[in-house]
């Protein structure tokens, strides 16, 4: 493939539109460039829109790659399109000037343009006809939806109908989503792009008070130790890393990561002398807490904290709520519980998590033990899918449990959060509990015997029959389920009845109709290219995104709200979410969806969003007596934005750097969220997944390996974008799985080879066991010089490439309570196909190299 | 407030990358970045097209060397290796020489000082640990970069090796050939 090989300069006249990066939690900001094709800018500081001498300097953050530049058409003219990091925000630009991932540093080349691989955006409504998609009019796609969601209430109540919505995709738009499913339709049955469950992701903190994001990311720069968990921060979280991490590391700050692969962050501890604790799949839990009763057994932990600020009476844990009178733990218990389970010795957990009994404590003292002058460590931990999609409930509260336990959280330098994966847009528009506590059809049974109605699992829902009418919006269900394969086979089967011969409404409700009564389903997917689940939709609706049209808002990984500005106009007739969703509400007869603009949702949600972590009615509040809109107040911030929760103080707008603060800066709440405002401690009992976890583990005797899965640095979630763009692809071009050398000598495999992964009893607690399987080149490096990256007997492959599905022998367990699939810990055989074509084309060098 | 001091704590002075000779490294021109000319385009020279110019012999380069050399501006430095194994256009006898601009594609940094020709590798980057496959034309193995690293064409005439081209835009410049000052280009013998 040929190369570019020069950039056009902007000139000065060039139009600059602020925003945030499309990816990840990090949330760098990024600024577009946009002007007509002809004109130029020149070299010369006075010369050009970004005021600088070129060549750009090293560092500088002004260089321009070819891979930010791309040519969009918009009403017959060209226009040169510039998407760059900006050099003046405090999340990319701590230690270089405006520094980018290879994710934001290639957004240009996902845009909807002639020069790009976008031609087959969705760009007009579809209805399956005569069994194949054909463009419709709005008008009858609309009417079709909405005769879907009622077909299926006329059958089943509210439970006939299942929404599958992205988290993240601007609050605007999850607003309307949620609002049509939980007002207008009232169901409960309503799964985000990545759980089929509206459940916390990290339930074992959330329901003791502890908030996900709650710190600011300078916390890494000032902290005496940064401990990663199950997340790869260099390759997906990079600008955190390279901007803050290692700005703390420089400073002494000890970095630590714990995760099962030796990954380029765990090489990247153990030269910076730090630690890298290589655990067992699966073993998280049982490694933390073995961490914990060290402590404790040291009389390490932080008295004066855990008197202060957690809950200290057994009644008042109880009338938090059943999870907590399940779950939640007086300190006194927790400590009992820990010092009396035998396999949280660290000998004993030595033998299950496959860490020495030495590191254990040394870890345990690094986080735990306080100075000869009585100061303790500051520590912030960071953790992400390696820990959430294990054992949620045990993995997250053993963590959590840990930050109490030191009390290392809400100050400078100390504190928690996810790495995170995209950014944060989710804004609730309905009630949600009121669906759920009315209409679920899921309960716990709790150790009282007590049977609780909790959120359902749709997924299931989907396979077992009971949604009769499935609204896919920006998300590809059947690659990003557990057991995915099995799940395909159930929306194909119940797609496939009867089919509409004609557009006329009412042949498509009557084929509908039809199809519903013989057990089958309507599929709705509302998208913006095609994907897995579109192969299965009978209505697909064309959506805007990011850049396009509408200006819209979502926060990062320190809640940092931001505008994400339209500056060009979407394909075809495809129209932004929200408004699909406010045409799909007033057809089903709602009167308050009838919103002109993205602008409009937000003031609404503004006038309104007084409490909580995002809090931003002191940001209406502010706008009003300026005169402005709420959305003209945050674009004024630029991309710099606001931290979450807003406040006004003497009359002046300000953000939130950390929350859980000894002072909580959260209006209305405490220091932790629950009612007293102090925080809990979860019990993590092995004893609740130890047997699953038996029947997980690989069965040697069937050659199976542990094959998990995760992110890699180039690629971004189900590559809707990366597909796209030959530059970043090229490095993966099919789905690739990393074998240690050992395990490939056994199987009889080297790099490049095709290989299929099978697992012909992937375990399912709803029923039977099913099968699974899918391919992926093999990638073995030998003799690497800083380690193998994935230990003897464990596997890593990409989690959702596109038709190698690495989800198919994911396992179907989700935790009783709270069902959060286990994504991370599948197992299968891997056996050589034959040679690929891209054995001599890939390269297969180490991925691991840090610096020394 | 937050807001405003999230603007004050943002540190105004330059970033100090380790090891710090990489700076020096990476800010050739130095002197500019401090205090830069008035009306830089309008002192600027440029090339019309790529010159052909040798910058080594084959049979004085062993596997393992590390040759740095300017192309096809003075201000564009690239080295020049030999891997041991065949490389994407590679050339002399064992098609195992190559060479590539030196300027880390992600924000500048040089890599001339982290070449590792036994593992046919540039990096990690000192900056922030961009690596590149030197065998697989400069791709982009690990790390932040979005495109490769520009590998430099090569011709072999009469045991002489010559530059003739650069396969990707050099990080900085809006053209490799514009905003700098020509080199001399070498006659052939």
């Amino acid at each position: 493939m040929s190369h570019h090989t020069d950039v056009p300069i902007p000139p000065t006249s060039a139009e600059r539109h602020s925003t945030a990066c499309r990816y990840c939690i990090v949330g760098c900001g990024y600024e577009v460039f946009k002007w007509p094709v002809g004109e130029e800018g020149g070299p010369s500081a006075d010369e050009n829109a970004f005021g600088i001498d070129f060549p750009a300097q090293a560092l500088g953050g002004n260089g321009i790659t070819t891979e930010m530049h791309t040519v969009i058409e918009e009403n017959g003219e060209e226009y040169n399109v510039i998407v760059k990091p900006d050099d003046d925000n405090p999340v990319n630009n701590q230690w270089s000037s405006g520094d980018h991932s290879v994710r934001g540093g290639s957004i240009a080349q996902t845009l909807y343009s002639p020069e790009n691989d976008t031609e087959d955006r969705l760009k007009y409504p579809q209805i399956r006809i005569g069994g194949t998609l054909q463009p419709v009019d709005w008008e009858t796609a609309i009417e079709a939806v909405a005769r879907a969601n009622e077909l299926a209430m006329d059958r089943n109540g509210p439970n006939g109908v299942g929404q599958k919505l992205y988290f993240y995709q601007f609050v605007e738009n999850t607003y309307a989503g949620t609002k049509l499913h939980f007002d207008v339709i009232g169901s409960p049955n309503w799964g985000g792009h990545n759980r089929p469950a509206l459940t916390p992701e990290n339930p074992g903190m959330r329901n003791a008070g502890l908030w996900q994001f709650a710190y600011d990311y300078e916390d890494t720069q000032k902290a005496d130790n940064v401990v990663m968990v199950g997340a790869e921060f260099y390759e997906n979280k990079s600008i955190i890393f390279q901007e803050h991490i290692q700005l703390g590391v420089q400073d002494g700050a000890t970095p630590v990561h714990i995760d099962p692969r030796q990954t380029f962050t765990s090489n990247y501890a153990q030269n910076n002398d730090g630690m890298h604790l290589q655990l067992e799949v699966g073993t998280d839990a049982v490694l933390l807490s073995s961490v914990a009763r060290h402590i404790l057994e040291q009389g390490w932990e932080n008295t004066e904290f855990i008197e202060q600020w957690t809950m200290r009476e057994r009644s008042t844990i109880d009338d938090e709520g059943w999870y907590q009178k399940e779950f939640g733990q007086t300190f006194e218990e927790y400590q009992e519980a820990i010092l009396d389970e035998p396999r949280y010795k660290p000998e004993n957990a030595a033998e299950i998590t496959g860490i020495p009994a030495e590191d254990i404590r040394s870890f345990a003292e690094l986080i735990g033990k306080p100075d000869e002058n009585g100061e303790r460590p500051n520590t912030v931990f960071l953790w992400e899918k390696g820990l959430i999609w294990g054992f949620s409930h045990e993995n997250s509260a053993a963590l959590g449990n840990l930050v109490l336990l030191t009390g290392s959280v809400g100050r400078p330098g100390a504190g928690l959060s996810r790495g995170g994966g995209h950014q944060e847009g989710f804004w609730m528009g309905g009630p949600a509990g009121e669906a759920i506590g009315e209409h679920s059809t899921q309960t716990f049974t709790t150790s009282d015997g007590e049977e609780v109605t909790i959120a359902p699992d749709t997924d299931e829902r989907v396979r077992n029959g009971e949604i009769l009418h499935w609204h896919v919006i920006g998300c590809d269900p059947v690659r990003g389920s557990y057991n995915t394969q099995q799940l395909r086979n159930a929306v194909r089967e119940r797609t496939s009845g009867p089919q509409p011969q004609s557009a006329e409404v009412e042949e498509i409700a009557r084929a509908w109709a039809e199809r519903m009564d013989q057990g089958g389903m309507v599929l709705t997917n509302q998208e913006i290219y095609p994907r897995t689940t579109t192969e299965f939709a009978d209505i697909v609706l064309p959506a805007t995104t990011w850049g396009e049209e509408s200006d819209y808002h979502r926060w990062n990984g320190e809640r940092r709200l931001r505008q994400y500005s339209g500056f060009m106009e979407g394909p075809g007739e495809a129209k932004p979410d929200w408004e699909i969703f406010s045409l799909i509400g007033q057809e089903m007869g709602a009167t308050d969806m009838d919103w002109g603009s993205a602008e409009e949702i937000f003031e609404e949600i503004a006038s309104e969003a007084d409490h909580g972590v995002h809090a931003i009615k002191a940001i209406h509040d502010k706008a009003q007596e300026e005169g402005k809109t709420t959305a003209e107040k945050v674009s004024e911030m630029d991309t710099t934005g606001i931290q979450l929760p807003a406040r006004l103080e003497d009359g002046e707008l300000v953000g939130t750097d950390r929350v859980h603060q000894p002072e909580e800066k959260v209006p209305g709440s405490g220091r932790f969220f629950t009612s007293t405002g102090d925080a809990i401690f979860m019990q993590v009992d092995w004893n609740r997944v130890e047997d699953v976890f038996e029947e997980l583990k690989p069965d040697p005797s069937n050659n199976e390996i542990w094959v998990t899965n995760g992110r890699v640095n180039r690629l971004w979630q189900n590559l809707y974008s990366h597909t796209r763009d030959p530059q970043i692809i090229k490095r993966f071009k099919q789905n690739f799985i990393e074998l240690n050398p050992a395990d490939a000598d056994r199987i009889g495999v080297e790099a490049g080879d095709l290989v299929e992964i099978r697992n012909d009893d992937v375990y399912n607690m709803y029923g039977e066991n099913t099968e699974g399987s899918f391919t992926a080149i093999a990638y073995v490096t030998e003799d690497p010089p800083q380690g193998q990256i994935v230990p003897e007997g464990t596997a890593f492959t990409y989690w959702l490439y596109p038709g190698q599905v690495a989800n198919d022998i994911a396992p179907a367990y989700l935790d009783p309570a709270n069902p959060n699939p286990s994504y991370k810990l599948a197992a299968g055989e891997v056996v050589r196909l034959g040679e690929s074509e891209l054995k001599e084309e890939m390269s297969f060098q180490a991925r691991n190299i840090a610096p020394e | 407030s937050a807001f405003d001091s999230d603007s004050e704590e943002t540190p105004t002075e330059t970033p100090d990358p380790t090891p710090t000779e990489t700076q020096e490294e990476t800010n050739p021109s130095e002197s500019e970045t401090e205090d830069p000319p008035e009306s830089p385009s309008g002192q600027v020279e440029q090339l019309d097209a790529y010159p052909r110019v040798k910058i080594a012999s084959v049979s004085e380069l062993s596997t393992g060397d590390v040759v740095e050399f300017k192309y096809p501006l003075q201000e564009q430095s690239n080295f020049l290796t030999r891997l041991g194994e065949q490389a994407w256009d590679g050339v002399g006898p064992d098609g195992d020489i190559v060479a590539f601009n030196a300027l880390c594609t992600h924000a500048g940094c040089n890599v001339a000082g982290s070449v590792e020709p036994e593992d046919s590798r540039a990096g990690p980057c000192p900056c922030h640990y961009t690596s590149f496959d030197l065998s697989k034309g400069g791709l982009v193995n690990m790390g932040q970069a979005t495109s490769d690293l520009p590998q430099i064409e090569l011709e072999v005439d009469g045991g002489d090796i010559y530059a003739t081209y650069v396969e990707g835009l050099v990080w900085g410049y809006h053209n490799n050939l514009r905003t700098g000052t020509p080199i001399e280009a070498a006659q052939s013998d």
